[in-house]
């Protein structure tokens, strides 16, 4: 996991200046441009960077609420209709507390994504 | 209602995409179809946002709101979601930040992109101006994904200006027209 410096270093180590195209015009960045342009990008790395560790992971983070409730997530909440089927599954086999197959998989979901204390 | 062509965009290794004329109140409403977006960095995020009279921060404060709904190759769990960490609401005249059309789109393969309309509705205005995005995204992780993407941005000056580009690195190819609707 690289930090914003480290981004900063590589990203002007791979590009020696920066175009954009404005109403079919291309054009060259300014120095303040190019620099405030790598500057964001760094950032939006480093943030990335820490979001796909917690992603494969899991820990504390204030994000935690988007990680149980993104579906495309590993270890985020099942689907509501997965879950009313572990439900269902449950009562019929009279397993409607901690033994059974829904609680397991919403613990295990609030276990690995856990709100700063 | 038809559509006139009023610019067009090419991407070639491009930080930015944008359009700094013909948006006013020649038409009532603007539609920015963007084609084959590919980036440069695997899964990034495509995003955009506005501008007014002959400014360029590009921060304008906006209420919004983002679900998707996705499938992968293999077929497995499609699922309909919102997502809380790719919306914004956000106050102030310098603290919107660019919002996401399209996230995790990928460039580990040349045809992995992203393609879709964004609608811009009376930016010339003197009330908030509302837009709506449907994009469809070849996500890096080989998954198919349809977005939806809608709000206002809070500010009554008439917008003149729409920038997009991905969260991090260029946009290797991919071309945006810019229609005027009327």
């Amino acid at each position: 996991m690289a930090t914003k410096a480290e981004h900063v270093t590589a990203l002007k180590a791979k590009h020696s200046s920066l175009t954009r195209v404005v109403n079919g015009v291309s054009e060259t960045l300014s120095s303040s441009e190019f620099n405030a342009t790598i500057d964001q990008w760094a950032t939006a790395s480093a943030a990335r960077d820490v979001r796909n560790e917690l992603k494969a992971n899991g820990g504390q983070s204030a994000d935690y609420a988007s990680f149980r409730t993104d579906s495309q997530v590993d270890g985020s909440y099942p689907s509501i209709p997965d879950q009313l089927d572990m439900l269902f599954h449950d009562i019929t086999n009279g397993k409607l507390g901690k033994t059974g197959s829904w609680y397991k998989a919403v613990k295990a979901t609030k276990d690995k994504f856990t709100k700063p204390e | 209602m038809a559509l006139t062509l009023i610019d067009t965009d090419t991407a070639s290794t491009s930080a930015t995409l944008g359009f700094t004329s013909g948006i006013d109140d020649t038409y009532p409403v603007y539609e920015f179809h963007y084609v084959g977006i590919h980036p440069a960095t695997d899964n990034t995020e495509f995003q955009f946002q506005v501008e007014t009279g002959s400014d360029s921060d590009y921060d304008h404060p906006m209420i919004t709101t983002y679900f998707q709904a996705h499938n992968d190759e293999s077929g497995g769990s499609p699922t309909v979601a919102y997502s809380t960490g790719d919306d914004q609401a956000t106050a102030g005249d310098t603290n919107g930040v660019f919002q996401t059309l399209a996230k995790d789109v990928g460039a580990g393969e040349a045809d992995q992109s992203t393609s879709g309309i964004l609608t811009l509705y009376d930016p010339s205005s003197a009330y908030v101006k509302h837009f709506i995005s449907t994009s469809n995204c070849y996500q890096g992780g080989d998954t198919s994904v349809q977005t939806f993407v809608s709000g206002y941005i809070n500010i009554t000056t008439a917008i003149t200006r729409v920038q997009f580009k991905m969260s991090s690195g260029n946009i290797d190819a991919g071309t945006i027209k810019m229609y005027g609707v009327g």
